[in-house]
């Protein structure tokens, strides 16, 4: 029988699918909706120190390309909200990682003592956050701000510390600067800035008017980036973007990924983690292999 | 999906409600159901969610019966030309099977009768109306937006037009006077009021509720219509539930 279990963080993990922040994961009750569906670790929401209360709606539409293009405004709970839920997630026996944001490398150091306070197993650092002024987009491609940011963290936490990055020009450079900084891997990749202006009305939809592009659209794009990053440094990499089944999941494994987080695919399909995992065991079987472990970054070899 | 939408025409239809009929410029990728919902796009101006109140399949026409409670409704109701809507949202109930339906009604909640009762019709079966409200002023005649209703009872608080109390109260005094006739009862309205229609039908299989929280994405996503403490969103899971799945949290 084909084995999906994998290992990251020091975690062994019944199956690489986890939930990618954002979708729920704000509340105690999200957190079990989660697990009701089948993730095999728990990624919160992004939280800031204090709660904020995000954008007015339009928050989230659908294209018609098969994409979504969001701008929620990292509408969350504070560092109070953390606690609740790691406790959650232990009674239901699943690791959590707690997404932190953040102004400035001290709110980031902040967020992540409360993380690992509460019983977090990691935190993934949300330097990327393609819509929220002075959260995140600016600050992920800047890498020598993400060596700080990373370090600074990294130096005061015992728990893992991922750094999830966006797409920019310098995602290779900021990605070999996380690990410098003691990053323990990379999540890659987050929304990607983009528009939808309606044309009747001539009016962007979102109230932000900017969001960040997500689904099917982007997943060559993180595909690229992966299998970038995991030839430059062999790092672990947790995949990110357009997972929609499980070929998808598939390709990031084979671009360097050990991990997938899902996050668009499980609004059209709140199906999707077990359609992946059937579709993962019949293809291990299809190639013979016994263990998904042995497929991660398998399109390197030469 | 947004699909853009053109204002035909808003009319007043008593001291509290307004209907809004719209054209979808695009064809929906799937009918609606009835008590399902959409997001209507305000554009630069608000999103809110809105009970599909009539919807026609041969030339794309929506309408919404609705309140001015905000800015948004502000502008569903004094804006012209060209809106979105995102949907159809939630899970929404199939009447096929039934032959006669009794449908509660406390303010606002009237919205989804006439695609209802619509429905039904296709179906051969009748629907039979409670509404109440508050004041007898807020009252307008439903029937002449909803087809093949079968009795219609209304109840006022201030005792001006039809029974003298709540809706709830009356569907209590029709069943003790004269039993259950209904296969399929549908209740839409405050909480308390679901709560106490629940409690009259406790014994009947087929009794739903259409439940109301804070509707933000509509697509699953932000969290914020869960339904504390039930793992359930309203956006995905409901808006319509049975009365026994969601009977204890109803105030
Ligand atoms: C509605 C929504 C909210 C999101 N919120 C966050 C967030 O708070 N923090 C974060 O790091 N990423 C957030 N993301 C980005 C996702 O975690 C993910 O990186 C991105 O959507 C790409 O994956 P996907 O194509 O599977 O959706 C959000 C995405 C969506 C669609
Ligand atoms: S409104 Fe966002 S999850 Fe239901």
């Amino acid at each position: 029988m084909a084995n999906l279990g994998i290992r990251i963080l020091g975690l062994n993990l019944e199956h690489p699918i986890l939930n990618a922040s954002g979708i729920l994961g704000s509340e105690p009750v999200h957190v079990d909706i989660l697990v009701k569906y089948g993730f095999s670790c728990i990624v919160t929401k992004t939280i800031t120190l204090e709660p904020r209360e995000g954008y007015p709606p339009p928050i989230l539409i659908e294209l018609d390309n098969g994409g979504y293009l969001n701008a929620v405004g990292l509408a969350n709970p504070g560092v109070k909200g953390i606690c609740p839920m790691v406790e959650r997630a232990r009674l239901l026996g699943r690791p959590i990682i707690v997404s932190v944001g953040g102004g400035d490398s001290r709110e980031y150091v902040e967020v992540s003592i409360k993380a690992e306070e509460c019983g977090a197993s990691g935190v993934e650092l949300n330097l990327s956050c393609p819509h929220v002024r002075g959260f995140g987009l600016e600050l992920g491609a800047d890498p020598s701000m993400v060596y700080r940011v990373v370090r600074d963290v990294v130096s005061v936490l015992k728990i893992p510390v991922l750094a999830k990055l966006g797409f920019s020009d310098k995602v290779i450079e900021s990605s070999g600067r996380a690990l410098e900084a003691g990053a323990a891997g990379l999540t890659l990749i987050n929304t990607i800035k983009a528009m939808y202006i309606d044309v009747y009305s001539a009016k962007p939809v979102l109230s932000n008017k900017y969001g960040g592009l997500s689904g099917p659209p982007i997943k060559p794009i993180a595909i690229r980036v992966v299998y970038d990053v995991y030839r430059e440094y062999g790092a672990l990499i947790i995949g990110c973007g357009g997972v929609s089944g499980w070929r998808d999941a598939a390709e990031f494994i084979l671009a360097g990924a050990r991990a997938v987080q899902v996050g668009s695919g499980f609004l059209r399909n709140r199906g999707i983690v077990g359609d992946i995992l059937a579709g993962l065991r019949k293809w291990l079987e299809v190639q013979g292999v016994e263990s998904i472990e042995e497929l991660v970054g398998f399109a390197h070899r030469s | 999906m947004l699909i853009p939408a053109l204002k035909i025409s808003v009319e007043k239809l008593s001291s509290s409600y307004y209907r809004a009929l719209f054209k979808l410029l695009e064809p929906p990728r799937i009918e609606p159901k009835p008590l399902q919902f959409i997001n209507i796009w305000i554009p630069g101006l608000d999103e809110v969610p809105m009970s599909i109140s009539d919807y026609t399949a041969g030339d794309y026409t929506l309408s919404i019966i609705f309140k001015v409670v905000g800015d948004g409704t502000r502008g569903l109701r004094d804006r012209n030309g060209f809106f979105g809507v995102k949907g159809f949202l939630g899970n929404g109930i199939v009447t096929s099977g039934y032959d006669r339906v009794l449908f509660v009604a406390g303010g606002s909640g009237i919205a989804p009768l006439p695609f209802l009762s619509r429905k039904c019709v296709e179906n051969g079966c009748i629907v039979d109306v409670v509404w109440g409200v508050r004041r007898g002023d807020m009252l307008f005649n439903i029937g002449k937006y909803a087809v093949g209703l079968g009795e219609v009872y209304y109840a006022t608080e201030d005792c001006t037009i039809g029974y003298c109390g709540k809706a709830s109260s009356l569907v209590r005094r029709i069943v003790e006077r004269s039993g259950f006739k209904w296969s399929l009862v549908i209740s839409v309205g405050p909480n308390q009021m679901l709560r106490e229609v629940c409690y009259t039908f406790r014994s009947l299989q087929n009794s739903y509720v259409s439940l109301e929280t804070m509707v933000k994405c509509g697509l699953g996503a932000c969290g914020s219509c869960l339904l504390k403490p039930l793992p359930k969103l309203l956006c995905l899971d409901g808006p319509v539930f049975k009365c026994s799945e969601v009977y204890h949290i109803l105030g």
